[in-house]
């Protein structure tokens, strides 16, 4: 008996590292006002980017690759190379979108567009932590900085469950946006080679 | 009389043949397929997941390229329970086309107790299907409603002994779903 309860332990003594390891941050908290502060600093930003949406009744995952580009104010290429030509051209008020090498200009998805809007660019500012519209906690795990955001308005929930948000401590840089809609299916939004403060190139924000 | 024409009729048919495969998805397989949705001209690009379970439910998620879902619905016990929609794809008139159209492109009304298999054609809701077989796989359904209601054809297209498209057209409505299933790395 005794055996089996240490070997039980044992089994789940990672997991217990893995759950103490995220520990909670104050809203005042000195790390969160660092990263405030470094993320005001950046003027650009690029990156590759990798999602992966895993549906709750699905084994396989959805893989799409791409890169992004940032400049701020508000001045964003999100765009996905594999396994579809998907891109996002943000610039100040107007978005555009193209898919599959034709440009989309639908009324009914101006909600969803919009909302797309606010979460990447909020991500990558960091603008979404001071958010109205979100529920916000912080955390830590000596590495990242963990920001969980659950949206307040019933139609925001409908839409999304809740967004967290990584970002490496050192450098301040993103390195990871989960989203976890309604139905429980997540997507995970890896960044790597991200470059901060290089000038990106203006076309990059309105050309296809 | 009725009889004499059903005899008639299963005399003068091709009966489906053992080795000809119906089974778009079969039973306990999944799949992700790039999808384009034209409701009445206007064209939606995502991604269609899939699965076909154990029980015989058929699981569906339509998701945007950047993840989020827009619809999801599963078919169970011969009836569609939606489990979320956007507004756009909500509406009962739309999402009924939507979810008649998904089972049709999966074959899946054969898994229905409506269903007859009179071997040259189909019975399904009140709704002839007739099969066009290319080597042993299913090339196209064509759906044959009461009259005056527009017909549909499903059509596959397959490569190297696998299904590399599946589409379904209205005839004269805008509206139709074009799957594509996604390469595996």
């Amino acid at each position: 008996m005794l055996k089996s309860t240490t070997f039980f332990l044992f089994i789940l003594f990672p997991f217990f590292l893995s759950a103490q390891d995220w520990k909670t941050l104050n809203a005042n908290d000195a790390k969160l006002f660092e990263l405030k502060s470094a993320l005001a600093k950046m003027g650009a930003v690029k990156g590759d980017i990798k999602q992966e949406k895993a549906f709750a009744f699905l084994t396989e995952k959805l893989v799409s690759e791409g890169v992004f580009f940032y400049q701020k104010e508000s001045k964003l290429r999100w765009e996905f190379k594999e396994p579809i030509e998907y891109i996002i051209l943000i610039n100040e008020n107007s978005m555009r979108l193209k898919e599959e090498g034709e440009e989309k200009k639908y009324k009914g998805m101006n909600q969803i567009l919009r909302q797309v809007k606010e979460i990447i660019l909020g991500c990558i500012d960091g603008s979404i932590m001071s958010n109205s519209n979100y529920k916000t906690a912080f955390s830590t795990d000596g590495k990242s900085i963990r920001i969980q955001l659950q949206p307040k308005a019933k139609n925001l929930k409908e839409f999304i469950k809740q967004i967290d948000v990584e970002f490496l401590k050192e450098g301040s840089v993103l390195k990871k946006v989960t989203l976890t809609d309604s139905s429980e299916d997540r997507t995970d939004i890896k960044f790597s080679n991200v470059v901060v403060n290089q000038k990106v190139d203006e076309g990059a924000f309105t050309d296809f | 009389m009725k009889a004499l024409l059903l005899i008639f009729s299963l005399l003068g048919c091709t009966i489906q043949l053992p080795g000809q495969q119906v089974d778009i998805l079969p039973k306990g397989k999944e799949g992700i397929y790039k999808a384009e949705f034209n409701i009445r001209g206007t064209k939606i690009n995502g991604f269609l997941a899939v699965k076909h379970k154990r029980n015989d439910a058929l699981h569906v998620s339509f998701t945007s390229p950047m993840g989020n879902n827009l619809l999801e619905m599963q078919w169970k016990k011969g009836r569609w329970k939606k489990i979320y929609a956007i507004k756009k794809l909500g509406s009962r008139h739309v999402y009924g086309m939507m979810a008649e159209d998904i089972l049709l492109l999966f074959a899946h009304y054969q898994y229905d107790k409506d269903f007859v298999d009179l071997g040259n054609e189909w019975k399904w809701k009140k709704k002839t299907l007739i099969p066009t077989f290319a080597e042993d796989n299913l090339a196209a359904v064509k759906v044959v409603s009461r009259r005056h209601h527009p017909t549909k054809t499903v059509k596959y297209k397959h490569r190297h002994e696998r299904i590399a498209n599946l589409s379904i057209y209205h005839q004269g409505f805008p509206f139709s779903i074009v799957l594509e299933p996604l390469k595996k790395k």
